[in-house]
């Protein structure tokens, strides 16, 4: 130890005996360089420095971005203009900017009672006594000749400042909108077609378009505190001239944005958007039932299995409209409430059966013998959302490698270290890649006696021995 | 006729040059140029003269200007040869021994390898010759904080040169056992 010190000592030494670096003349030349302003920054050094791949990144991709989507406003807000059925609009075309409730309110009625415009219809065959103005048909004409397609004749109340917010204007007639403004207004659909019922004719959605809109309405009624989780059903009810979340109506300063949010879908006294964590359907929900597209899987009553179709396959589907449950916001706790799905006797001695065939199940195809001691087997605990994530993963890997054909089949997964049996057999070393990284991202890690077992209400994870189950059991359905 | 504020700049600064120079070396060796360095903060300092409130403590100034910039990317720069070597010629051109030459290299090298406050503080004390007020007040802490990393750091610099010794004693060994 004293050789050390000495040695330390001896270089702190001869540190201090040898002249400094740099001489006091060479420094002053450089203060004196300074001053005379030729000296810059050196730790700036040379430009090439900044030459590298991360600040090309830094700097290309943000500009990439910002291009892309100035070119993309660009397109959206020059596409009307390049509309071949455009006409150009005369000066004297206005709306008036005020606003009478009852109007809006009796505006349904009026498209119900009246037919829907035939094309080029011939406006001076118009009864007198529906208090509409040569002016008022000129309007209206033109507002069907920008749009291109039939107008209800209710609109043309609209054109004739009968019925003003910019709200109702832009929702009933967005081409009216146009006309006054000479520009776009708002981002939804720029041209309904509206029906005798008063609802604009529902488009086809694919299953893509549900999930995006899905996820953005999630996204916003969670911002909004609407709901509190992406799992919470959630009921918009899209009605001419206003919007429902949960049987309440949104407040005026979100109506544009949630009508902007469901403008695929359209709107009508009837249509609706339904969804929660597992799907969502968006359609017209009336007395015969459900008519529109949805994807992912609900309950459609208690007792009935699951669907999980395409949203295609789901148009003209009828349901019992009293199967559907409502679910309504408690406004006192500030939560929203389940009660969709109820648990009845039925579910209870249906998921028993499910649970004792499972067991059968896996005692059948299970290759590996079952555990005589109770080993500790999860370094991780698994809460319900994460059951039902783990659930949802492994099912879907399932199907997509052809494992299985649907949820209604049993699994057994045994998780052994040497490797992956499914439903007893063992996996290819490819698919056990793939399974590895679900099990990874689950933190589930593979032991001798390990094993999941699904079904379509059921995952049981851990390890099962001679009278006994060790280890995470997790029921549920679409609600819990 | 020189500039008033260039001749206050150089008279503050030529009472700091030693101290200054030598913590620039200890903390750029091997990561950047010291001239570049020290260039670096006089230029900001020179820049910054005017707001400079006290003067009488610009060594104070200067160094935690020095460190702040060690503590900014340059710090992660690797270590390059070329720069030891510059180190090496500008100490041999005022005539230092290549014996002491290398010992301030070794002691460089080693100091490079403690953790960074424990080397500032013993470079500030060792190299520099701060009191340990004067590394209390550069550092904006203790006194005692101040102690505690130098002695640390000196422990520490220990059983690096200790390894060190150890390993070159063993290369010594194996080479003449080869030799023999």
């Amino acid at each position: 130890m004293k050789q050390d010190k000495e040695r330390d000592e001896v270089l702190f030494d001869s540190q201090r005996k040898a002249p400094a670096e740099l001489k006091p003349d060479q420094v002053a030349k450089m203060i004196k360089g300074i001053a005379a302003g030729t000296v810059t920054s050196s730790l700036g050094s040379s430009w090439t420095d900044f030459l590298n791949l991360n600040n090309f990144l830094m700097i290309s991709l943000p500009a990439t971005v910002a291009i892309g989507l100035v070119m993309y406003t660009v397109s959206i807000s020059t596409q009307p203009q390049t509309n071949s059925q455009e006409q150009p609009i005369p000066n004297d075309i206005r709306i008036e900017q005020h606003f009478d409730p009852d109007e809006s309110r009796q505006l349904s009625e009026l498209e119900k009672e009246q037919p829907i415009w035939p094309e080029n219809a011939d406006l001076q065959s118009q009864d007198s006594s529906k208090s509409v103005s040569s002016e008022t048909q000129d309007h209206a004409s033109l507002a069907t000749l920008l749009a291109g397609q039939k107008l209800p004749a209710s609109l043309d109340r609209i054109a004739a400042g009968q019925v003003q917010t910019d709200a109702a204007a832009q929702i009933l007639s967005p081409t009216v909108a146009i006309a006054e403004q000479g520009k776009e207004t708002t981002e939804f659909d720029k041209n309904p077609v509206v029906s005798a019922t008063g609802s604009t004719v529902l488009r086809e959605l694919s299953g893509a378009e549900l999930k995006r809109m899905k996820r953005g309405l999630y996204s916003n009624l969670i911002e909004d505190k609407l709901v509190r989780s992406k799992r919470s059903f959630v009921a918009l009810e899209l009605r001419v001239d206003e919007i429902l979340v949960n049987e309440r109506p949104l407040p005026e300063q979100l109506f544009h944005k949630y009508r902007d949010l469901t403008s695929a879908v359209g709107y009508g006294p009837e249509r609706r958007i339904e969804m929660d964590g597992n799907h969502i359907k968006a359609g017209d929900f009336g007395e015969e039932g459900f008519n529109g597209y949805g994807v992912g899987t609900w309950t459609a009553g208690p007792g009935q299995h699951r669907v999980n179709e395409p949203a295609s396959a789901l148009l003209g589907m009828e349901t019992d409209a009293s199967d559907w449950g409502t679910d309504t916001f408690d406004s006192a706790s500030g939560g929203d409430g389940h009660n969709l799905f109820e648990k009845s006797e039925e579910w209870e001695e249906m998921i028993d059966n499910e649970g004792d065939q499972l067991r059968n199940f896996a005692d059948d195809v299970r290759k590996r013998p079952k555990s005589g001691v109770v080993p500790i087997i999860n370094s991780a605990n698994y809460n319900g959302d994460e059951c039902e994530q783990m659930h949802e993963d492994l099912y879907i890997q399932l199907i997509l490698d052809n494992v299985v054909e649907g949820r209604e089949e049993f699994v057994l997964i045994e998780l052994a270290k040497s490797g992956l049996i499914i439903n007893g057999e063992k996996v290819n070393a490819e698919l056990e890649r793939t399974f590895d990284a679900i099990l990874k991202r689950h933190k589930i890690k593979r032991g001798s006696r390990k094993e999941i077992q699904l079904s379509a209400h059921i995952i049981a994870i851990g390890s099962v021995g001679p009278d006994h189950f060790t280890g995470t059991y997790c029921l549920f359905d679409e609600n819990d | 006729m020189a500039d008033p504020k260039q001749q206050a700049f150089l008279k503050a600064y030529q009472a700091c040059h030693e101290p200054f120079v030598r913590y620039c070396s200890a903390l750029s060796y091997g990561r950047m140029d010291t001239e570049d360095l020290v260039q670096d903060v006089l230029l900001s300092a020179y820049s910054r003269w005017e707001q400079i409130e006290q003067r009488g403590r610009f060594l104070h100034y200067l160094i935690r200007s020095a460190r702040n910039r060690s503590i900014s990317n340059w710090r992660k720069r690797r270590f390059k040869a070329e720069l030891t070597e510059r180190h090496a010629r500008r100490l041999l051109a005022q005539q230092v021994s290549p014996e002491v030459l290398l010992d301030i290299q070794l002691l460089y090298r080693t100091l490079d390898k403690l953790p960074e406050k424990q080397r500032d503080a013993l470079v500030l004390f060792e190299v520099s010759g701060f009191s340990m007020k004067e590394i209390a007040e550069i550092q904006q802490t203790t006194v005692g904080a101040v102690k505690t990393k130098i002695s640390r750091g000196r422990s520490r610099l220990r059983e690096l040169l200790a390894e060190h010794t150890d390993s070159v004693g063993s290369l010594i060994g194996s080479l003449k056992s080869i030799a023999l």
